[in-house]
């Protein structure tokens, strides 16, 4: 059963001083206390995420789309759309006041919109990829399109939401001025070669799985619920999950404001939408499991989306230490479109860190808007 | 009652009840209603697993014991609260309770609201039963490769701070000797996590709770058809023919959209062919 390594009898008292190792426990009820303290003094509006403020200008079913309103003179370039995935939702590129990436382009004068794909229910089940990238996103870009009397605008599209905009780029090249890319999988198979310990577990766990199991899986619930992937990602830290509520909140007690961002990223952890489910088995089973995206062999719409068919520049963002994106699965775009105004950005820190990390999220917004602004 | 007391509670009395509710004749007693021959299911195997998960539960919570019981420098250690602290850090539990989140989202998901125990469900009712002792047979095995891997880190701990010990080096703090821990056992559940035996007993568990909703979904189908109530399979029709309706309703704005498009530059070329 036990490691033959492992010890047969009880441990040998260990060479720690009683009295420190208590004093240590006690500073920790202290803080507990200090902590429950602050808890009771906090309402949910001192965390409010997403608040940069925003238009409603198109709709449909349950899609919406917004239009942030400037912070800062416009530069004149194309209008850019930012495309979060179905999994966590959009409001991460708006976290805090502080740390939020729409604000920093919005700084840097740029036109942004961003879509919102709603919460899908189980009335969604039958909803396809087909129809968020070649229906609502082709819908959005339409409407951006006309509202700004421009025949290509610029798409930023972040994770499952960088899957999206680079299908609808390969499909619609001619309505596309630039594609900015963020921790985006293009090749669901390259975690096999970085082989990073904790790094693609989602990979693993999606390839250990029959095409069957996700099937049923879906027949069953009807969509990926939010909940379930969110149990999936907190197997990816496994002992981070355990300490979270524990040490890490302790550890964000020493100070209102740091107390404040965790609970923010708890509040946007939180928010986790159902996955719909026809969508959900064309994102693991076509793509997790057959990879057929790096093969220009997946389809939407009845069409092969060809990355040669990409013509536009391209800004590729990865995080140097993503355990859920491995930087490998983003990096293998770079030979497979048809542009060779290709640009790589590694920034330090995790899938979220690049966004709300203190000097990641900096680099990534005046990245972002130098390169846009350097492509007209 | 710990969580596994409780847990081998539930076990015996499911046997139980399974057994007398799949003996030959007892269903006989209700007139009117011929009793076919159930699938029996398999609480033998529930069993064993449940044998399993004592054996690796037993090791672990002994080592458990000693690891919190020496790192507070004894028995007569004077303050409850460092022993309640130090014992939550070296809970084998908690890495049940890590993948039980797992777990949880997947239970959650598989026990909708109970149901009225009608007679004429009794076939549903018994492939349900199925479903549950399997799914309570995947955890355990789930769980027990868990224990193990637990088991597997603490030993590592403990020799490392042994070794310390015999050095006559010691932690600076409880929060540096935390730290070691979390990292010992986090390097171990990265590992075991990618090892095929996890990969397995954790697909088991997703498949035994995506068969309990649906045996669960079959029971419901089954009083909703009898109640006159909307299935979940209608349900589904209708909303398959509505995203379908969805799709050609977009399908038809865009070809609006281009045809004014052509309409307008078919225009603009009409005029200039004027002007030419």
């Amino acid at each position: 059963m036990a490691d033959p390594e492992s010890p047969k009898g009880p441990a040998a008292p260990l060479n720690l001083t009683p009295a420190a190792l208590l004093a240590e426990v006690g500073t920790l009820g202290r803080r507990i206390s200090e902590g429950a303290k602050l808890f009771a003094d906090v309402s949910d509006a001192d965390v409010e995420i997403a608040t940069t403020p925003k238009d409603l200008v198109w709709s449909q079913d349950k899609v919406s789309l917004y239009r942030y309103r400037p912070l800062a003179e416009s530069k004149g370039l194309p209008p850019v759309l930012i495309v979060y995935g179905l999994i966590g939702r959009y409001t991460m590129a708006d976290l805090q006041e502080d740390r939020s990436l729409v604000r920093n382009l919005l700084n840097l004068g740029l036109d942004l919109y961003v879509v919102d794909w709603g919460n899908p229910g189980r009335a969604d089940r039958y909803v396809t990829i087909d129809d968020y990238v070649d229906g609502y996103l082709a819908e959005c870009v339409a409407f951006i399109q006309e509202a700004a009397g421009r025949e290509r605008i610029s798409l930023l599209g972040i994770c499952e939401g960088g899957v999206f905009t680079t299908c609808y780029a390969a499909l619609y090249p001619e309505t596309v001025n630039a594609m900015a890319l963020t921790i985006t999988p293009i090749d669901f198979h390259a975690d096999t070669r970085e082989n990073r310990a904790g790094h693609g577990f989602i990979n693993v766990w999606t390839r250990s799985l029959t095409p069957e199991d996700v099937d049923r899986l879906i027949e069953a619930q009807g969509s990926l619920p939010g909940a379930f992937m969110g149990s999936v990602f907190s197997m990816m830290t496994p002992m981070r999950t355990m300490t979270k509520y524990n040490l890490d909140l302790l550890d964000a007690l020493d100070d209102r404001k740091k107390f404040l961002n965790f609970l923010r990223m708890e509040k946007w952890i939180a928010d986790r939408p159902d996955h719909p489910g026809e969508a959900a088995k064309q994102w693991l089973k076509d793509l997790y499991q057959d990879n057929k995206l790096v093969e220009s062999a997946f389809e939407l719409g009845g069409r092969r989306v060809e990355l040669k068919a990409i013509t536009c520049p391209v800004l590729n963002v990865f995080a140097q230490d993503d355990h859920i994106i491995p930087p490998a699965t983003s990096q293998a775009l770079k030979d497979k479109i048809g542009t060779t105004d290709y640009t790589e950005m590694g920034l330090p820190g995790g899938h979220v860190g690049v966004f709300v990390g203190g000097k990641a999220q900096k680099l990534l917004g005046s990245g972002i808007a130098d390169w846009l602004g350097e492509r007209g | 009652m710990d969580q596994f007391d409780a847990f081998r509670a539930m076990s015996e009395f499911w046997t139980r009840a399974g057994t007398g509710f799949f003996t030959q004749g007892a269903g006989q007693t209700a007139p009117g209603f011929g009793w076919p021959t159930f699938p029996t299911p398999d609480v033998a195997g529930l069993a064993t697993a449940q044998a399993k998960l004592t054996e690796a539960w037993t090791a672990a919570t002994a080592l458990s014991q000693t690891l919190a019981r020496s790192l507070q420098g004894g028995p007569g250690a004077p303050d409850p609260t460092a022993g309640a602290v130090l014992a939550r850090i070296f809970d084998p539990q908690a890495w049940l309770g890590g993948s039980a989140e797992f777990d949880a989202a997947l239970t959650r998901m598989a026990e909708g609201p109970q149901l009225a125990d009608l007679w004429q469900t009794e076939r549903r009712y018994a492939a349900l039963f199925t479903a549950w002792a399997t799914l309570r047979r995947a955890q355990s095995e789930h769980q027990a490769v868990m224990l193990e891997a637990w088991t597997r880190a603490a030993g590592t701990f403990a020799q490392e701070a042994n070794a310390r010990a015999e050095r006559g080096e010691s932690f600076a703090s409880a929060r540096e000797m935390m730290s070691r821990w979390i990292e010992t056992a986090n390097a171990v559940l990265l590992e075991v996590q990618r090892s095929d035996k996890f990969l397995a007993s954790q697909r088991a568990v997703l498949r035994a709770s995506t068969d309990l909703r649906l045996a669960q979904q079959d029971v419901a189908a089954f009083l909703s058809e009898f109640y006159g109530q909307p299935t979940r399979a209608e349900l589904d029709d209708v909303h398959k023919s509505l995203t379908e309706l969805r799709r050609e309703v977009r399908a038809l704005r865009r070809e609006r959209r281009q045809a004014g498009k052509v309409a307008k530059a078919g225009g603009s070329q009409v005029g200039e062919e004027v002007h030419g």
